[in-house]
């Protein structure tokens, strides 16, 4: 019997099926990011401030209560999570796009470019960060952003050689030299043969970094440095939360569920990973 | 009380396995049906049957190592006094493995440790044995044990499993194609070890292969009274006590070599006296292995097809590897259309195509077979109707083309290589072990048909084969190289009845020996 | 790509000297952008009064006064001969300073990895075979993700000292904890990752059909393939623990290198700057270049990767 072929553009075959599960929490993540855009989810305005209405438990107008200001919590805290996390995020999204970028041309790209950019990247992840971010702060400045992109040119040489040693394992496998042969290059090379190797590990690597990285700028919050009041920061929220346990315990409870949820979060999208590398799915494992 | 005596007795096994295709759809295939059979010590079950009928499968269940997607629905299987419910206790059976029964993979490229050398992969089964000596019983010389498995050509790869099997001293051995992809020399002398290893250790077999040959000479090794063989077509077994009896069921070819496909020289081309490929003195040297290429020349023209013959481990897939700009070569030179050029890394750019000996490690385990054939051609519109008329010159059931290569069996894969090969119409098509995955009879359908198929695109071909009824009907010239060098050459007719060189006398002989089986 | 082996370890040994060459340069020039005077600074923190010619007098002390290019090559001089000068601030030779924190550092750097490598290794493996280590594993983690590492340290501290009186033999450990698990809840997600994408190939399958334990398969079988990737973290880590580690110096009182190089930063203290940074761009250079070859000798078909 013949059947006619038909090829149908239909997206879910298994593989692409596998990789809704991971992206699909960090699509949640961002969601939720965006929707903070529009403050429709913002109760009252995070920066009024209302003395009269200070340190009040949770309830009624104000989900969370309000800290020594007045100001509702828990609007702070999505606002201040707003810019917490996506800080931390973005720096490492940016540190991983220059640092797979360099690491895809220092192997493709001719010698008389290879080894000098190579040379450039030792050096750079060689250089001790407190000087390097120190130096690239006061080039970059001070706001949120310039805090970003130091922080991003402060690790993209980590990504360089990490990438690029899955690259090369990648690369040396004997079913992309056999498509190779058969005339297969450039970027479809990449997308379906390169790709779906060096996806689980970097991503399991971007996802817990990125974890990290919210932590750090949150630690910068804390120690009082980074964003200014009254801009929310969860780190600085914290900070100014603590001495206020014994008398009000719930000022802490926002940015801390924050810190534990986004982490939480991130960790699931790096264990997830593993339905990617799975592709086999062997039963007796 | 019988059973007893049964070292393995498999009891109304029922398979199936579940595919997913796109659309949601779910299709459920019937593998094997109630089957039942039994294994005395000593003894050999050859299990014969077409690619892709679910051999393997069998082979995978008694050893406990199947993945998702294939369910038992019924079935005991009673090993050595230990019975095993599949549907219950199927982990059960993992205990025995490497402790009585030992598995003999298909694909030896992708079963052996690519990095660890052969000795550290021996002594991981067995501290007290010399690996050494045991390569050398399958004629590996024994120096090589301490070298890295991805150095060695696929028959050498088998040859080594064959030894770490005996090194297990099994009661049971499952072997998957064991002599596929080997030389007729090769051949022989692997299924002597393999009848000395049942005649010493009683050592039950399972031979599950497509090829009729080795299973007759196994018949004349151990004697009619130790061999069965079991016809497995449509998930149903058909247990004969002797190949003769599947006569009627089965084509089998018996032609005496030299004698066949006189259409050959029907088939005058014009005189086309385009130098397509001229490989001038190629040497070449591996850095842990010896120099594998000794200064190999010869001139290939277009629309001339041109076979390569030799034993496992001669340099035919070193040569087919370096013309098709995969390896480099350290001296020598090869000219492309009359122009010097070298191929390497990858200059060819598709004009020139190889098809790899083990298809397992050559198709991408990411996407399914469809993608894998369609992709040479990019975003080519016509991409629909090209697959479908390549699939059709190949011989794929549509089905297999939304399956995984690890979903398809050697043969499919086999298959879908050469569609891949073929869909960008090369100029020249490098052919490593093509057919070696197939049932016989749909070899030569095969061959004839890509024979055809090359005629009418312009594709000239070379062939690097053991099966000398397919050089036969593929090509025009046969070259015979031994320990990378040229020996022999000639008209494939001429070279198979007049052999002048001792090389080609040997293999010839051997092969004849097999077709004899059956005369 | 065949290289004698001659031949490979001389472009290595060169590629290290280039590194090193060019980030003790860059050091010398960024530094040079730092605002805030050296000497100036020296001044204060000798709490003496400031005035302009003071100042002059103190760089002209320090050599300060010459252009960036005649101070790097004086400084690749010295160099050579093994002169690092004298640190602005405390008077010291910077090799007695540096020297003297050296072994607190490389102790710590060592030590951290000694446990966290091994750790994230069968914490990995463990979690890819059984749910259920998984999961505990992932909660023990996850304190180390979320908790920065001077909060983590200040918490043990108090914790053991006061709080939960008799595990004083615990304290000395406490350092080699905080560090490491950050690290160590890191690694784990990696390695995870990798492993179960080691554990889809063929050869897997046959080890198990060979009938070998859990053990040996995954040390002779997953660990060599798993490798390149984790080699090149590994290497970092190293190199960046080498090179101090400052905050769980200061909770936890230890002289190491990340102090010392945090207090010549902000003091403008050039020599020892630079010296750190040398000493960082060396030891980068040189794991990196060794992880390199290995990664070489473990797995000999990478020689043939192309792109």
């Amino acid at each position: 019997m013949r059947y006619k072929l038909r090829i149908s553009k239909e997206l879910f075959s298994n593989v692409q099926s596998r990789w809704i599960q991971p992206f699909g929490l960090l699509l949640l993540l961002l969601i939720i990011l965006i929707l903070l855009f529009p403050s429709t989810a913002i109760i009252s305005d995070p920066y009024k401030i209302d003395l009269k209405h200070r340190l009040l438990p949770p309830g009624g107008e104000f989900p969370l209560g309000t800290d020594s200001l007045g100001r509702c919590l828990f609007s702070r805290t999505i606002v201040g999570g707003r810019i917490t996390v996506t800080s931390g995020f973005f720096a490492t999204s940016l540190g991983a796009f220059i640092g797979t970028v360099v690491a895809l041309i220092s192997l493709r790209a001719p010698s008389l470019v290879k080894e000098p950019l190579m040379i450039i990247t030792d050096s750079w992840l060689a250089f001790p960060d407190l000087l390097l971010i120190l130096v690239l702060t006061l080039i970059l400045g001070n706001s949120i952003l310039g805090a970003i992109l130091s922080i991003a040119l402060s690790v993209w040489p980590w990504w360089t050689r990490f990438v690029r040693n899955l690259l090369i394992v990648a690369y040396a496998q004997e079913y992309v030299i056999a498509s190779r042969t058969a005339g297969i290059s450039g970027f479809r090379l990449f997308k379906s043969y390169i790709l779906p190797q060096i996806m689980p590990p970097i991503g399991s690597a971007f996802f817990i970094r990125s974890a990290r990285s919210v932590v750090l700028f949150g630690g910068i919050g804390f120690l009082g440095l980074g964003v200014q009041p009254p801009t929310p920061e969860w780190g600085a929220m914290i900070k100014d939360a603590i001495p206020l346990i014994p008398v009000a315990p719930w000022v802490i409870v926002g940015p801390a569920i924050g810190f534990m949820g986004t982490v939480t979060l991130f960790q699931w999208a790096a264990i997830s990973m593993r339905n990617l590398a799975n592709y086999r799915n062997y039963s007796f494992l | 009380m019988i059973i007893l005596m049964k070292l393995l007795t498999v009891e109304d096994l029922d398979i199936s396995i579940t595919l997913s295709l796109p659309g949601r759809k779910i299709l459920n295939r019937q593998i094997t049906r109630g089957i039942s059979f039994s294994l005395e010590p000593g003894q050999i079950l050859g299990v014969l049957g077409e690619s892709g009928s679910g051999k393997t499968l069998i082979a995978l269940t008694l050893t406990g190592l199947l993945g998702k997607g294939v369910n038992i629905h019924r079935g005991v299987v009673w090993f050595n006094g230990n019975k095993v419910d599949l549907v219950k206790s199927f982990h059960r059976l993992s205990s025995f493995r490497g402790r009585g029964i030992f598995l003999l993979p298909q694909s030896p490229a992708g079963a052996l440790h690519p990095y660890r050398s052969i000795k550290s992969q021996f002594q991981e089964i067995n501290r007290n044995i010399a690996p050494e000596a045991l390569i050398e019983i399958v004629g590996i010389p024994g120096t090589y044990a301490s070298k890295v498995p991805s150095r060695f050509s696929g028959g050498m790869q088998k040859r080594i499993m064959l030894a770490m099997a005996i090194a297990t001293r099994p009661l049971l051995l499952i072997a998957d194609e064991p002599t596929e992809g080997l030389d007729p020399v090769t051949k022989w002398e692997m299924l002597r070890v393999l009848q000395n290893l049942m005649r010493s250790n009683n050592t039950a077999v399972l031979f599950i292969t497509h090829d009729i040959e080795s299973l007759a000479a196994m018949e004349q090794l151990v004697g009619i009274d130790h061999f069965k063989v079991a016809l497995f077509h449509h998930g149903v077994m058909d247990i004969r006590s002797s190949i003769r009896e599947l006569k009627g069921l089965i084509e089998i070819n018996h032609t005496k070599l030299g004698s066949s496909f006189s259409d050959n020289e029907a088939q005058t081309t014009e005189p086309k006296l385009c130098k397509l490929l001229e490989v001038v003195s190629i040497e070449k040297t591996y850095p842990e292995t010896s120099k594998v290429l000794n200064g190999i020349s010869f001139i290939l023209e277009e629309g001339k097809h041109g076979g390569i013959i030799g034993k496992s481990g001669a340099g035919k897939t070193t040569l087919l590897k370096c013309i098709a700009g995969v390896e480099p070569f350290s001296k020598g030179s090869i000219k492309w259309q009359g122009k010097n050029f070298n191929p390497f890394p990858y200059r060819f750019k598709g004009e020139v195509q190889l098809l790899w000996q083990d298809p397992y490690v050559s198709l991408n385990p990411y996407i399914p077979a469809k993608d894998i054939i369609i992709e040479p051609l990019g975003n080519n519109k016509d991409a629909k109707h090209k697959l479908y008329k390549i699939t059709e010159i190949v011989g794929l059931e549509e089905d297999s083309l939304h399956k995984y290569p690890w979903e398809l069996s050697g043969g499919q894969c086999q298959r879908v290589a050469l569609a891949r090969a073929l869909i960008r119409t090369p100029r020249l098509l490098l052919l490593d072990e093509p057919f070696s995955g197939l049932y016989p009879p749909d070899r030569h359908k095969l061959a004839q048909i890509l024979r055809k198929f090359c005629l009418d695109e312009g594709i000239t071909l070379l062939v690097a084969s053991h099966n000398f009824t397919i050089v036969e009907a593929l090509t025009d010239w046969v070259w015979v190289i031994e320990k990378g060098k040229v020996v022999d050459q000639g008209k494939p007719k001429n070279v198979f009845l007049n052999p002048s060189h001792p090389e080609t006398t040997s293999l010839v002989k051997a092969a004849q020996n097999f077709l004899n089986l059956f005369g | 790509m065949k290289m004698s082996i001659a031949r490979f370890i001389y472009a290595r040994l060169l590629r290290v000297l280039l590194v090193v060459f060019s980030v003790t340069l860059s050091c010398i020039v960024i530094v040079t952008l730092l605002p805030g005077d050296p000497g100036e600074l020296a001044l204060r923190e000798a709490s003496e009064a400031v005035s302009e010619e003071k100042i002059r007098e103190i760089r002209q002390l320090f050599g300060l006064e010459f252009p960036v290019f005649t101070r790097s090559l004086h400084w690749i001089k010295n160099i050579l001969v093994l002169d690092f000068g004298d640190s602005y601030r405390t008077g010291e030779p910077v090799l007695k300073e540096i020297g003297s924190r050296l072994p607190s550092t490389m102790k710590l750097a060592f030590g951290t990895l000694l446990w966290v490598i091994p750790c994230s290794l069968f914490g990995a493996w463990g979690s890819v075979k059984s749910k259920t280590i998984r999961r505990i594993i992932s909660s023990i983690s996850l304190l180390g993700l979320v908790v920065p590492d001077y909060i983590l340290g200040i918490l043990l501290l108090f914790l053991v000292s006061f709080a939960l009186k008799g595990l004083e033999k615990v304290v000395p450990f406490l350092p080699y904890l905080v560090l490491g698990l950050p690290i160590a809840a890191f690694y784990l997600y990696v390695t995870y990752t990798i492993i179960t994408q080691a554990l889809n190939s063929d050869y897997i399958r046959f080890a198990y059909a060979k009938g070998l334990s859990e053990w040996a398969i995954f040390l002779r079988h997953v660990f060599p393939s798993i490798l390149p990737p984790l080699l090149a973290l590994w290497a970092m880590s190293l190199g960046r623990l080498l090179s101090g580690a400052v905050v769980v110096e200061t909770v936890f009182g230890l002289p190491g290198l990340g102090r010392l190089f945090v207090e010549a930063v902000f003091s403008r203290d050039y020599p020892v700057i630079e010296a750190v940074v040398l000493w960082s761009g060396w030891v980068f250079a040189l794991l990196i270049s060794i992880t390199d070859a290995f990664l070489y000798y473990f797995n000999p078909d990478l020689m043939r990767s192309h792109f």
